[in-house]
């Protein structure tokens, strides 16, 4: 570019004409051709259907019946959030009495009674939070551990990740399909093997206390993919370092610590993120072991199964975006949490910004 | 780090120099720590494979076969054999310290009755067993009715024909729409174009809940909730995961190529379809990958947007639905599941390398 303007210098002159202006114009213009799928596709399935359950939120809208949908205010969110606390004196009976009409019994501390106007929402924050509490840790450092693992040089290896990956291709509702018979109480392979060192195996599914392990164990079977991403990670630290550090004396945990983890933190978080994504929307393997149901007790009632739930079998529209809208503020808060405390521990090559 | 540094730099094997006693110990702990690897991908594999053996072995039991309470791997059925009209069941029996198979024609808890199959007219062999305690032989006999069974009940024809159209079809959309807005943002100066690409970036995180309800009205209103619309037209309009990878990609490209056909006379849409996606072959051919396995997969979006109509339901929906009305009868599930999973395993099989090693995962450390 350059050599071309210095070897015709009668267009710098003409300022009437600006070239490199013109040219701007023509590049960005370009550029909007070749962005537009995205713009429209934005507008038309993500800008104006967020604005519309924005404002399906304030309203009443049930799709079943022909009524316009009325404008009801907060009244969604009030019902969804609204809680009440109540200290229980000895002579009440029944906690029930103390709440207000609408509230029911939430949990109970002591004497203090903590009623909801809608138990269900509260009860599926709490497995939704659960199982992000049990599976995100639990699948993160099975999928670091096996891209460590995968990463020796050892006979095999290819057929070794591969086995690994496979789960992973396998659509959702057929794997959901497969474990649940896996975990069956009386046939099921798990308890088989478990009835072999003389332990009898609970009834993984319909057990309000052992569902959440079952389904843990499930995304554990498909821990292929975060693995793989890793592996990708491990692969591109380089061998100098590992070198180096043998040189200087380092054992095998120590250059674990001090090179691995700090060279693939940016992937640990990008699983991290993804996983946590994942959490929030879960509710395919949920929904086809329950038929839809949530059981045992409401204990596989996920926020997103609530959610399709109020939304296509209640056809609470209004009150389904109303919860949409609160899922989304909860999201992008623990994303902005994890981004902002990311700063401490993920460590970018070429920043001096490790710790 | 390495300030002071050997005279003369001799190379030395590792561990030469030093006494032989840690030289042993450290080969030791070397084999020590190679064994417990190798132990814990043993372990590994059989906990991975275990579902999959599962799945298939049982999908070629019968009905029949599903209730043998000795819960043999393979579908195994007894061999009984016909004598007078009856069909009489096989035992494995200790004659003389060897073990034949015998047909059993009475037995009492003291003594038995055998026909040997080989010589039916000879004399029956009367021994002092109890046939109860004997085994009966078996032999393998995969049924393949199971999965029969599971092709009508699923309506399978149809369900593969609705998801071969979806994935096929939108993966040619998304990696189409997914180029072009990928070498939009890498390679023109566009006003306001970091802003539009954080915000392509924050879609990734946002539920999909927040945008699926209205839509779902909106479709319901234009008559697509009966079709496969809903499923596949979204797609050709991109999507925040495929373009950041395409992106990634592309800005390796260097420039001097786009540069190189501007002076040759071409446009920027020329100079894309002739200089960059031949050399993005590869990349794009993974993003078209993922992306089919993952509508292949995809279960949420299927269920809300068919639910009104069975002919249009892919085969994760009609799996499921299946599921609910078959609940107790694990062959016949499997075989579904089997059936379901059966594109993506070959597609895997087949591309395996962009699965495990692919170009595209490496850039999401950058």
């Amino acid at each position: 570019m350059a050599t071309i303007t210095s070897s015709t210098p009668l267009v710098t002159t003409n300022p009437a004409r600006h070239p490199r202006s013109i040219m701007r114009r023509i590049e960005s213009v370009w550029g909007f051709v070749f962005i537009m799928p995205w713009i429209i596709g934005f507008l038309l399935f993500t800008g104006f259907p967020m604005v519309a359950s924005l404002y399906l939120s304030f309203t009443d809208y049930k799709i079943t019946d022909n009524q316009p949908a009325n404008w009801i205010g907060l009244t969604n969110y009030r019902q969804m959030l609204s809680l009440e606390f109540k200290t229980l004196s000895s002579t009440d009976q029944k906690s029930e009495s103390v709440l207000t009409a609408g509230y029911s019994e939430l949990l109970r501390v002591n004497t203090l009674v903590i009623g909801a106007s809608d138990p269900l929402f509260w009860k599926s924050i709490k497995v939704t939070l659960l199982y992000a509490v049990l599976s995100l840790p639990l699948s993160l450092f099975a999928a670091l551990g096996l891209a460590l693992l995968m990463n020796l040089k050892l006979p095999g290896i290819m057929f070794y990740r591969t086995i690994i990956y496979l789960p992973s291709v396998i659509p959702a509702v057929a794997s959901a399909i497969v474990l649940q018979q896996i975990l069956n109480r009386d046939i099921g392979w798990l308890n088989l093997l478990l009835s072999k060192f003389g332990i009898t195996g609970p009834d993984w599914i319909n057990d309000e206390r052992y569902i959440m392990p079952a389904l843990v164990l499930i995304t554990l079977w498909g821990v292929g993919q975060a693995m793989v991403i890793y592996l990708a990670g491990l692969q591109g630290v380089p061998s100098e370092l590992y070198e180096a550090a043998k040189v200087d004396g380092a054992n095998g945990f120590v250059r674990l610590r001090r090179i691995t983890l700090p060279l693939i933190s940016p992937v640990i978080l990008y699983n991290l993120v993804i996983g946590l994504i994942g959490t929030f929307q879960y509710f395919t393997t949920a929904y086809v072991l329950t038929q839809g149901l949530g059981t045992p007790n409401y204990s596989t009632y996920f926020y997103n199964m609530y959610l399709f739930k109020r939304a296509f079998a209640f056809t609470d529209m209004g009150y389904a975006s109303a919860m949409a809208w609160v899922l989304v503020v909860i999201v992008t808060i623990i994303t902005a949490v994890v981004f902002t405390t990311s700063g401490n521990w993920v460590f970018y090559a070429g920043s001096r910004k490790s710790s | 780090m390495a300030t002071i540094r050997p005279l003369k730099m001799v190379k030395l094997a590792p561990g030469m120099g030093q006494p032989l006693s840690s030289r042993v110990q450290r080969d030791a702990w070397r084999l020590i720590g190679l064994g417990t690897a190798l132990a814990i991908i043993a372990l590994v594999m059989i906990a991975f494979m275990a579902p999959m053996v599962y799945m298939v072995t049982t999908s070629f039991k019968s009905d029949a076969q599903m209730t043998d309470p000795t819960h043999p791997l393979l579908p195994q059925s007894t061999v009984t054999f016909s004598y007078q009209g009856k069909d009489l069941p096989e035992y494995n029996v200790p004659v003389d310290g060897t073990i034949r198979q015998l047909a059993l024609l009475e037995g009492t808890r003291a003594q038995s009755t055998f026909i040997d199959p080989a010589n039916p007219s000879g004399a029956p062999l009367i021994l002092p067993i109890r046939a109860l305690t004997l085994t009966k032989v078996t032999r393998f006999d995969p049924a393949p009715q199971t999965y029969q069974t599971a092709i009508d009940r699923m309506d399978f024809p149809r369900a593969l024909t609705n998801t071969l159209a979806i994935t096929l079809i939108s993966s040619i959309g998304a990696v189409t729409s997914a180029a072009l807005v990928a070498y939009g943002f890498s390679r023109f100066r566009i006003p306001g174009g970091n802003i539009l690409f954080l915000v392509l970036m924050a879609t990734i995180i946002l539920p999909q809940q927040v945008t699926i309800i209205p839509a779902f009205i909106i479709y319901q209103k234009i008559s697509w909730t009966s079709t496969l619309l809903p499923l596949i037209v979204p797609h050709f309009f991109s999507n925040a995961y495929n373009v950041f990878l395409l992106r990634q990609y592309f800005m390796t490209i260097p420039n001097e190529m786009d540069e190189a056909a501007k002076v040759d006379g071409a446009n920027p849409l020329q100079t894309f379809l002739y200089v960059i996606v031949p050399q993005a072959r590869a990349a794009l051919v993974t993003v078209a990958l993922f992306h089919f396995l993952v509508i292949w997969s995809e279960f949420y979006n299927a269920l809300i947007f068919t639910s009104g109509s069975q002919e249009s339901q892919p085969l994760s929906v009609a799996l499921n639905r299946f599921q609910q009305l078959r609940g107790g009868q694990p062959n016949q599930m499997m075989a579904g599941a089997v059936l379901t999973m059966l594109v993506p395993v070959i597609i895997f099989f087949l591309a395996q390398r962009t699965f495990t090693q692919g170009v595209v995962i490496t850039g999401v450390d950058k």
